[in-house]
């Protein structure tokens, strides 16, 4: 402070040297300075202004140097110098102005024990939702306000396959393809079972709440990936080609593995992909979970979601804040993150006789645009895969989060 | 025993409805086909040792990639 008064010849009052009641500085004083928040304003000569930047270069204690902004309500325009404003009404507006700033200084000023306002940070509230009746990513997405339920749209999930004994599916009638030799559908690890609950789970499932998105969409099972949860490309790419030759329009792949900074997609799965559009069917996958934002670590989305021609899905919370272990688009060439999905907390249905469970994962977020994807296929007969994705883009949440974790936002429902 | 490594096959556009063709080019050059995916225009299987670069020579093939595998994290770790 002493080098800034200085450089600029100012003098800095201390706030709490402010005679009592008195919104701007004591006679003499330039400036003030808050000393809880770190921050002095301070009325400098414009000829001053070099000195000014050049001290604060110098000192470690200085952060940033701005010019004041000044700001005006947006919902209430006091005339301060109009004439036809009463003078009682301008008096009081100005005494709350400094009501209001004296309380902000004194929360924030030490306390006699030491402990003060700094120190614990305001937080935002959590978002609470009620889930007796919905799950709150089919709300956070407004499915549950859709007209659409992706009738007439076959959506295919390939994954670990299916139980087929769920007693929520016993009106639809799944087609279903094990691509795992030796292996049958019927799911032994759970995933799929959970995946094509979230894609595809029915209206009113026998216990509420309410956790599928396209509860009239038909049902294609692939199950690429065997009883231990280990799938080759070769069983992928069986599977999507199934899916395609089924006349699919949306495969979900809640699958992937890790990808290494620099790493270019693989032209072979671009390939596939881009051929699936050109056949109707839009691939959308897990942006992967390889991330831990906690400790600053991002990891770049992983395959085959890198690749420009598969919609790369990244996991929200409940706070609509992207999830920690949530993969990012620092890849460039396809390996950008497209949209969110909700992906943490996620309630659906399991293999019997659980029946329900919670997982998180960008595989919780997948399927939720997978189903949304049908809604909208549903909604815009005879779209094109291309427009389908950039319609699922354009009509997604903006998120005041950057595109490279949660791409155009969270995924919306028609 | 020479180790085999599994690879993928992508086909030009161009010869896309000539897969089986090159299916039997890639058999001449060693491969070991699993499966012939014409809707994706995909052929899958292996050779033997590491070196892909006989298969990627022949022409309508437009890459040729290792597989691939993914594992899943067993159904209680936190994070799938």
């Amino acid at each position: 402070m002493a080098a800034i008064q200085k450089a600029t010849e100012t003098r800095i009052a201390d706030v709490h040297d402010f005679p009592s009641g008195m919104p701007s500085p004591p006679s003499g004083a330039d400036g003030v300075m808050f000393p809880e928040l770190g921050v002095a304003v301070v009325d400098v000569r414009p000829e001053s202004t070099p000195s000014l930047f050049a001290a604060a270069r110098e000192s470690s204690a200085v952060h940033v140097v701005e010019a004041e902004r000044v700001v005006y309500s947006t919902a209430l325009r006091v005339p301060v110098e109009s004439q036809s404003y009463p003078r009682g009404r301008r008096d009081s507006y100005l005494r709350g102005y400094r009501d209001a700033v004296n309380a902000l200084v004194d929360g924030l000023a030490e306390r006699p024990d030491g402990s003060s306002e700094l120190a614990a940070p305001v937080m935002a509230p959590a978002r609470v939702w009620d889930e007796s009746q919905v799950t709150w990513g089919l709300q956070a997405t407004a499915v549950t306000e859709s007209v659409y339920s992706g009738r007439g749209v076959k959506v295919a999930v390939l994954y670990t396959g299916f139980d087929l004994r769920h007693p929520d599916f016993n009106d639809r009638r799944p087609t279903t393809e094990s691509f795992v030799p030796g292996q049958e559908v019927q799911d032994i690890v759970g995933h799929g079972t959970h995946c094509v609950g979230t894609a595809c789970g029915p209206r009113q499932p026998g216990v509420a709440p309410r956790y599928g998105v396209a509860y009239s969409a038909d049902i294609f099972v692939g199950k690429v990936l065997d009883n231990s949860g280990r799938g080759t490309d070769g069983q992928i790419l069986a599977g999507i080609a199934w899916a395609i030759r089924n006349g699919c329009q949306i495969i979900s792949m809640s699958l992937g593995a890790g990808t290494a900074v620099g790493q270019p997609p693989s032209t072979v799965f671009e390939n596939v992909a881009r051929r699936a559009r050109e056949q109707g069917c839009l691939i959308i996958a897990a942006a992967g979970n390889e991330s831990m934002r906690e400790a600053g670590h991002l990891a770049p989305v992983g395959h085959p979601a890198n690749c420009p021609s598969i919609l790369a899905v990244a996991a929200v919370n409940g706070d609509l804040d992207v999830a920690p272990f949530s993969c990012a688009g620092i890849n460039p060439n396809g390996g950008e993150v497209d949209i969110a999905g909700p992906g943490v907390g996620v309630h659906s249905s399991w293999p019997m006789p659980t029946r329900y469970r919670d997982l998180k994962g960008t595989s919780m977020a997948t399927p939720h645009v997978a189903g949304i994807a049908a809604l909208l296929a549903e909604a815009k007969p005879g779209i094109s895969a291309t427009d389908l994705a950039a319609l699922l883009m354009t009509t997604a949440k903006s998120l005041p989060l950057p595109a490279r974790d949660v791409g155009a936002g969270l995924v919306q429902a028609p | 025993m020479v180790n085999r490594t599994g690879v993928v096959v992508s086909l030009d556009d161009a010869y896309l409805g000539r897969i089986t063709e090159i299916a039997r080019k890639l058999r001449a050059q060693g491969m070991k086909i699993d499966q012939t995916l014409a809707e994706i225009g995909v052929i899958t299987g292996s050779i033997a040792g590491t070196d892909p670069r006989p298969l990627a020579g022949i022409t309508g093939v437009k890459a040729v990639e290792p597989q691939r595998s993914v594992q899943l994290l067993p159904p209680d770790s936190p994070v799938q």
